[in-house]
């Protein structure tokens, strides 16, 4: 019952605190920081005899309630520290991982190598996908990790409120884009195509390229949402998989499923897509073989 | 990554913005909400609910990454041989799966369905699939009381103890096939086959079978890529042979449907494990 609970013993556990340590290591990289986020995180819970924690009403673990809180309060300690990003539309558009590794290479300036172990931890994702992620962004911002030039202030809304920045609330890729905008979705793809060939191509070529062939009218866009009817677990997954490069089991594990449920739910899902693409005219083996003006070489 | 999962990368990327936009369900979810989420506790409706405001809210899908990803450490970190310890009534299930062993029997003789995918949409195949996983967990929480309160001395097994089965001559062949193709390096696995398997090796269609799915764990260890010949060989064979009711044969059989089959023998893996062998 949440009234038993002694929050103090449960945090402060030996067990718990080296969770803590091993979340604040895996966000921030550098030891030193990695303990002061803990120590801020911890100053924080235990703030007003604990108050936060005894939010708890008991329908989960304690444990994890108190990890949801712990990953709040890493975020809001990081925050402090480096201002609020503002990450440039094109990074988000990319997708949550892009900008997770923008605000950890380019803005707090942790060590690639680092950042690849920690995100690549117990195989939760391929290596390459994350240095090629990288590899682009730092092309693009050729400021990002490098301690010799200074963050661009446009990226950083310094400030110490926890509300957001007005001009932030509306950054979400999903809520901003409307269908005028379908072309990007086709640039992505552009994207994709360019990067199967020269990985430090990829995202390159953005704005140079809207006047493409490659552009689709909106009234496609529709026909294919209309078409495609993903619901929000198959959504999910699709981000997971293919905009955050997780593994499948890491998939399984964190949407509960079954450890061979994502893999046959891709596949299906794959399938279905396959369908709407073709239903709308779509061909991506057509675009692949154009866009490199023949055959693509394995 | 090849022309292939390049292009599904590709159709993936379009679906997602195809389909951008969605404005979310339900009201935004609690810290506790999103804690229920990761330890598996919520309604499916309202779980749904929540992933709508993770795909719509950057900032919320971002927070729940770092959460999942620390708590698949988490799981990794608790390693595998702890879980076989602490259901030691986990083959259990198979007693209930028998008549369902039959029926899968007949999916396979009758149902075409490699060519025609399954008119089923995947989302009323969640729920059937998590009703029936809820169903189970309580059928083996609900045998687990019983044998508690009728075979207390269950009890005083230590938690790492496998549980007791008589295996029929056909999975042991079968077994015999794994552990006499599994490479060197698995040497616990292969030790563990061998404590298991029937002593000589058949000239059976289940000895044969074993032998491919040696051939599909070593792929699975190595670099994961399964040869087209070796899945159409595991397919046809589970598809032949005759299944006995009891543990393993689901798993096996199985290799004959699913997609996913490094997933599938990494099950398969953990129930032999979990198995020990008779006058242990």
């Amino acid at each position: 019952m949440p009234s038993e609970i002694s929050w103090p013993e449960l945090i402060l556990s030996t067990g718990w605190m080296a969770k803590l340590d091993r979340l604040a290591h895996s966000r921030f990289g550098q030891q030193g920081l990695a303990e002061e986020a803990s120590t801020y995180v911890i100053h924080r819970l235990s703030e007003d005899n604990w108050a936060r924690c005894r939010t708890f009403s008991g329908q989960s673990r304690a444990e994890t309630f108190a990890q949801v809180l712990a990953v709040n309060l890493l975020e809001e300690f990081a925050r402090k520290r480096f201002g609020r990003p503002r990450p440039p539309t094109w990074l988000q558009r990319e997708g949550e991982l892009w900008v997770r590794l923008w605000k950890m290479v380019c803005l707090e300036r942790q060590l690639v190598p680092s950042v690849i172990d920690r995100l690549c931890a117990d195989k939760q994702r391929e290596p390459s996908f994350i240095q090629r992620t990288i590899t682009v962004i730092k092309a693009r911002l050729p400021w990002c990790g490098d301690s010799a030039r200074e963050i661009p202030a446009a990226c950083l809304v310094v400030d110490n409120s926890d509300e957001p920045h007005p001009e932030q609330v509306d950054l979400s890729t999903e809520q901003s884009l409307d269908k005028a905008q379908w072309e990007d979705a086709l640039l992505v793809i552009h994207q994709l195509l360019l990067s199967a060939q020269n990985p430090s191509m990829q995202g390159m070529k953005s704005e140079s390229s809207k006047n493409s062939d490659l552009i689709m009218q909106p009234d496609t866009a529709l026909q294919l949402q209309q078409r495609l009817d993903l619901n929000d677990e198959e959504r999910l997954l699709l981000k997971m998989v293919y905009q955050d490069g997780l593994k499948l089991n890491v998939v399984a594990q964190a949407m509960n499923l079954p450890a061979y449920q994502p893999g046959r739910l891709l596949n299906r899902l794959h399938q279905r897509i396959g369908t709407a693409l073709e239903a709308c005219g779509i061909s991506l083996e057509d675009l692949f073989r154009d866009h490199k003006g023949g055959a693509i070489h394995e | 990554m090849n022309k292939s999962s390049r292009e599904q990368a590709a159709a993936a990327r379009l679906a997602l913005h195809a389909s951008r936009g969605q404005p979310p369900r339900g009201p935004e979810p609690s810290e506790e909400e999103l804690a229920q989420l990761l330890d598996d506790r919520l309604e499916f409706s309202r779980k749904q609910e929540i992933y709508s405001h993770l795909n719509a809210n950057p900032e919320l899908y971002r927070q729940w990454l770092l959460l999942a990803e620390s708590h698949a450490e988490r799981q990794a970190q608790s390693g595998t041989t702890e879980n076989h310890g602490k259901n030691p009534f986990h083959w259990l299930r198979w007693f209930g799966a028998s008549s369902a062993l039959a029926g899968l029997a007949a999916v396979l003789v009758i149902a075409p369905w490699r060519d025609t995918p399954p008119s089923i949409s995947v989302q009323h195949d969640i729920a059937r699939e998590q009703k029936a996983q809820l169903e189970k967990r309580q059928a083996r929480e609900s045998q687990r009381k019983e044998s508690r309160v009728k075979e207390p001395q269950v009890e005083q097994l230590p938690q790492t103890a496998g549980t007791q089965v008589i295996l029929s001559q056909d999975l042991r062949d079968a077994l015999k096939g794994m552990a006499d193709t599994l490479v060197p390096a698995e040497t616990t696995y292969r030790t563990k086959l061998e404590s298991l398997a029937s002593t000589t090796a058949q000239n059976s269609g289940f000895y044969a079978f074993g032998v491919s799915l040696g051939q599909l764990q070593n792929a699975c260890a190595g670099d994961g890529k399964i040869e087209k010949q070796l899945r159409s060989e595991l397919q046809t064979q589970a598809e032949g042979l005759n299944w006995p009711s009891g543990p393993l044969s689901l798993t096996m059989a199985r290799m004959g449907m699913e997609q996913d089959l490094c997933a599938l023998a990494e099950e398969l893996r953990e129930e032999i494990f979990g198995i020990e062998a008779p006058g242990k």
